[in-house]
């Protein structure tokens, strides 16, 4: 099915808004996404992955093995101090950005 | 900091990539088991992903940097010319520094060709009273039977002048331990060196000849060895000659070097060295031993010297203290308390300045003339900082190139300034590594300081002509003054060469001859050297030819001075002299008398003198407290002119020779023919009555003494022709690129009937005022530079300036400036109004 094409940078921010909430593997995270914001993971639920290395490399988020609610082994990723942070950035900018938008658009 | 975490992460990952790797490959294939069944194939191509991760983790800036380099390779190559010009100025200002520090680092460090230099160890006798390096001989034998701290000790003594085979001129010779060479594992050029069978009592008198003595006085032969010759008019059997490299541990050359034990025979009257302790003559050196500390070796030294000075209170103070010095060391501090080298780093270091400023000029001309390549990429979205790093590459790239083209210019510039500083051969060039990572420092640090302004100035978009004309000046400013500085310190420096060389000496050197009979060194009562000296005077005076001879303590030109430094007046030369010493150097005696046979508290001065103690009164009867005594003027005399070689602001006074200044004295013999036709002569005279004579030429004291000026005149000369090139370099550049940035405007001008007086007027309008600031700047430098340089060599034109040497300097520049932008200004007259308009 044809999904809109995401913004660059945007799948780590959702990443990053999924997690704020508590320590969540790869799996649960991708459900969450899909929940949060319909199917923008699209066809390919795998791309996480690269984002999730992009997240670990900036220090945005740790990772740790451990078991999951089914009983799986399974990698936990949590948020870092970083990450918060980065993640407060990005909302702000975000609905700068949106606002301005929505102020042209109004106007127009 | 975030930055230094981040790489500290991704090295981890480098080195952690495999486990890291196989456990995103589990969490992913989990990830997929846990899918429900239908949508798995939603997950998309695990490799691709994987790839995709790994990526995140990669050292893509490395791949960038090959990138921009290869771009940087192109753009370079496309624009030869260019990057010719750009190598070629750095080259210069980096190889001329190389070549010069390489100069400075043989002459301090490797002039002494020994393998073990760097473990050397000099020792110093220590007192309240200062330090003395001389030792007594027998102190060295009796050090180096009953030591135990050293591998080695040896010694080396110079102070004998010998006569070898009668031949004219006395020759350096140096006394050594028998051990010497074995111990400094110095290996013969021919035959052998000498041994510790050399110093076996009855031992055959032996001798090595120094290799530039062998070479200008034996023709190189080698059949030399075994042969006998006569030093001091004693057979004495040659062994060897010492290798090329190795001249001796002191800063003189070597002729002959003769066993320490020989002396007794050369010197009559001398007792055997093991008893010898009335020179402080020999200079002591050692290796320790392994594990054995400095102050362990000194500590036994100087308990040793106790027990000497038990023996022979006489030979010692009583407080003397032995102290060990790595001979590198105290080279070193020499060097590095020297006004002179620190004047030339200085000039060596502005001359890279000059050339960081040109090379600063040409990025920007350049930067110009890449305006619109630069000005489209930055409208196709490129960020000024990729654009000033992908120029910063390039300027990286010129850097690289010019550290090769200046390390291959410095090695040939080195060896180039060596000839003509006619160096002593023993000095060695080495390309050590500190030289060479100074120099690619020297290199990318110049690259970088001045092309980053550059770089960023060339992306300006905002008031951009304006603020990069202003680099661009002050660039040209600091090339100027720089440039100015160099050829003015040049001019002022052989200006004084010429004037030393033209000094009017009121003696007649040429034809006179300075003989010693070396009377110190055989320890005579006062009135038989007396005695001995008078003798020799009448002897040498009824040779044919003679027209005088008469004594000095100080030879006019020789290496000797005695300078006195009163209150209120300029240094004054002192000499003692015989009573027929100014009729011998035809000084004509302006008032009064010369000395009586016998006059001790009597002194003679010069015009110069009268007037500065005098101003305006007749000194003679006048009483003046002069070389620790009252004595009384007797006369006034011409000046000599010798002084004023050394020194232009001083002044002669003589005493009579009495006292211990008898065997210190020397003789002048003036010969009214070429005195060198009497040498042999004087020599079979010293050999009659057992006398070693030292002779020299007094012509040829003089021109040595000249040379050492014109070699420093040479090495500055050198640094002024490398800122000349540099500073025409520079100009053309300049004017060159003006050209080619106004082509248009010219054009316009050309075709609305402009003048060239007005096309170069617009040519150079924006160049005149930096030039002149320049000019005046290197001025202001070189009058500050002239009395750094004043502060170890007198100049012959006192205390002002040399208006002469600035004015040559300074025409010298202009005639530079406009040759160098002659070229590009007549292309500019020659621009074809239709042809440029076409071209926009």
């Amino acid at each position: 099915m044809p999904s809109i094409p995401m913004p660059k940078g945007s799948l780590a921010m959702l990443i990053l808004r999924v997690l704020r909430s508590g320590p969540l593997h790869g799996y649960a995270i991708a459900q969450c996404i899909r929940q949060l914001s319909g199917d923008v993971l699209g066809a390919e639920e795998g791309s996480l992955y690269p984002a999730l290395q992009r997240i670990l490399l900036e220090g945005w988020a740790a990772a740790e093995w451990g078991t999951s609610e089914s009983g799986r082994r399974v990698r936990f990723y949590k948020l870092t101090r970083d990450g918060v942070k980065q993640l407060k950035r990005e909302l702000n900018e975000y609905e700068q950005a949106t606002a301005a938008i929505q102020a042209i658009l109004r106007l127009a | 900091m975030r930055n230094i975490r981040k790489l500290g992460r991704r090295v981890y990952f480098l080195l952690h990539r495999d486990r890291l790797e196989r456990e995103l490959t589990e969490e992913m294939e989990i990830h997929r088991e846990m899918m429900p069944p239908d949508n798995s194939s939603h997950f998309g191509s695990a490799t691709r992903l994987r790839e995709e991760s790994r990526e995140a983790w990669s050292w893509m800036w490395l791949e960038r940097l090959w990138q921009d380099l290869s771009y940087g390779a192109r753009v370079l190559w496309r624009a030869r010319g260019f990057t010719l010009g750009a190598v070629a100025v750095l080259a210069l200002g980096v190889g001329v520094n190389l070549a010069e520090f390489q100069i400075f680092d043989a002459a301090i460090f490797h002039r002494i060709t020994v393998p073990d230099i760097n473990v050397l160890v000099q020792f110093t006798r220590a007192s309240k009273e200062g330090a003395r390096l001389g030792f007594p001989p027998a102190a060295v034998e009796f050090y180096r039977a009953e030591s135990s701290s050293f591998a080695w000790l040896i010694s080396e003594d110079t102070s004998i002048s010998v006569v070898v085979d009668g031949d004219a001129a006395g020759q350096r010779s140096s006394l050594v331990s028998s051990n010497y060479f074995g111990s400094l594992r110095i290996l013969p050029a021919w035959g052998r060196l000498l041994d510790e069978r050399d110093s076996q009592p009855g031992a055959p008198a032996v001798a090595v000849l120094g290799y530039d003595y062998w070479q200008s006085h034996w023709g190189g032969d080698p059949q030399v060895v075994g042969r006998t010759v006569h030093v001091n008019n004693k057979a004495v059997q040659v062994v060897g000659v010492a290798p090329y490299t190795f001249e001796g541990l002191s800063p003189r050359r070597t002729a002959v070097w003769l066993p320490a034990a020989i002396r007794p025979l050369l010197v009559a009257g001398s007792p055997p060295i093991q008893q010898d302790y009335s020179r402080d003559a020999a200079a002591l050196f050692g290796e320790l031993k392994a594990g054995v500390s400095r102050a362990a070796g000194d500590a036994e030294l100087t308990s040793l010297t106790r027990e000497l000075i038990r023996r022979q209170p006489r030979a010692f103070r009583a407080d003397e203290q032995i102290q060990g010095n790595l001979v590198q060391d105290s080279l070193s501090r020499t060097a590095g308390r020297s006004p002179a080298v620190a004047i030339f780093v200085v000039m060596v270091l502005l001359v890279l300045f000059s050339a960081c400023a040109n090379l600063g000029n040409m990025l920007l001309a350049r930067g110009l003339a890449r305006q619109r390549e630069i000005d489209i990429r930055l409208a196709i979205g490129a960020s000024r900082t990729r654009i000033v790093r992908q120029l910063m590459t390039e300027n990286f790239l010129l850097a690289v190139l010019g550290t090769i083209a200046g390390m291959g210019f410095g090695a040939i510039a080195a060896r180039v300034l060596l000839n003509a500083l006619n160096a002593p051969r023993n000095i060695q060039l080495q390309v050590s590594w500190p030289i060479l990572v100074a120099g690619v420092v020297v290199t990318f640090f110049s690259a970088a300081a001045f092309g980053l302004p550059a770089a960023l100035q060339t992306v300006q978009t905002v008031r951009r002509n304006h603020r990069k004309l202003h680099l661009r000046q002050s660039l040209v400013g600091v090339q100027v003054a720089v440039s100015c500085l160099l050829l003015i310190a040049s001019a002022v420096l052989a200006h004084h060469g010429i004037l030393s060389s033209s000094i009017d000496l009121k003696f007649d050197y040429a034809n006179m001859i300075v003989i010693d009979p070396q009377l110190f060194a055989r320890h005579l009562p006062v009135a038989v050297a007396l005695q001995k000296l008078d003798a020799l005077t009448t002897q040498l005076s009824a040779l044919p030819g003679v027209d005088g001879v008469t004594a000095t303590v100080i030879p006019p030109l020789s290496g000797r001075i005695r300078l006195d430094s009163l209150p209120g007046l300029p240094r004054v030369y002192r000499n003692a002299v015989a009573p027929s010493y100014f009729s011998v150097m035809a000084l004509p005696m302006v008032r009064g008398r010369t000395f009586l046979p016998g006059e001790q508290n009597a002194v003679i001065v010069s015009e110069s003198a009268a007037r500065a103690v005098w101003p305006n009164e007749d000194p003679v009867g006048k009483v003046w407290n002069f070389a620790g005594a009252a004595r009384t003027v007797t006369g006034v005399v011409k000046d000599s002119g010798a002084n004023i070689l050394a020194d232009p602001d001083s002044i002669e006074a003589y005493t009579p020779i009495y006292g211990t200044d008898v065997e210190g004295s020397a003789l002048i013999l003036h010969s009214r023919s070429d005195p060198a036709l009497l040498l042999r002569l004087i020599s079979n005279a010293g050999g009659a009555s057992d006398d070693a004579l030292s002779m020299s030429l007094m012509r040829a004291s003089r021109d040595n003494f000249l040379a050492a000026m014109s070699r420093l005149t040479t090495l500055i000369g050198s640094i002024g022709v490398v800122a000349t090139a540099l500073a025409a370099a520079g100009m053309f550049a300049l004017v060159a690129f003006t050209v080619a940035q106004r082509k248009r405007e010219l054009g316009i001008r050309i075709a609305i009937g402009g003048r060239p007086r007005h096309v170069l007027g617009v040519l150079l309008s924006q160049n005149v005022r930096p030039t002149a600031i320049g000019i005046v700047a290197g001025t202001i430098l070189a009058v500050i530079l002239t009395r750094l340089v004043r502060s170890f060599i007198a100049l012959q034109f006192g205390d002002g300036v040399d208006v002469t040497g600035f004015s040559a300097g300074l025409a010298c520049f202009a005639l530079v400036a406009i040759l160098a932008t002659l070229s590009p200004a007549r292309r500019a007259l020659r621009i074809d109004p239709a042809a440029t308009l076409r071209e926009e």
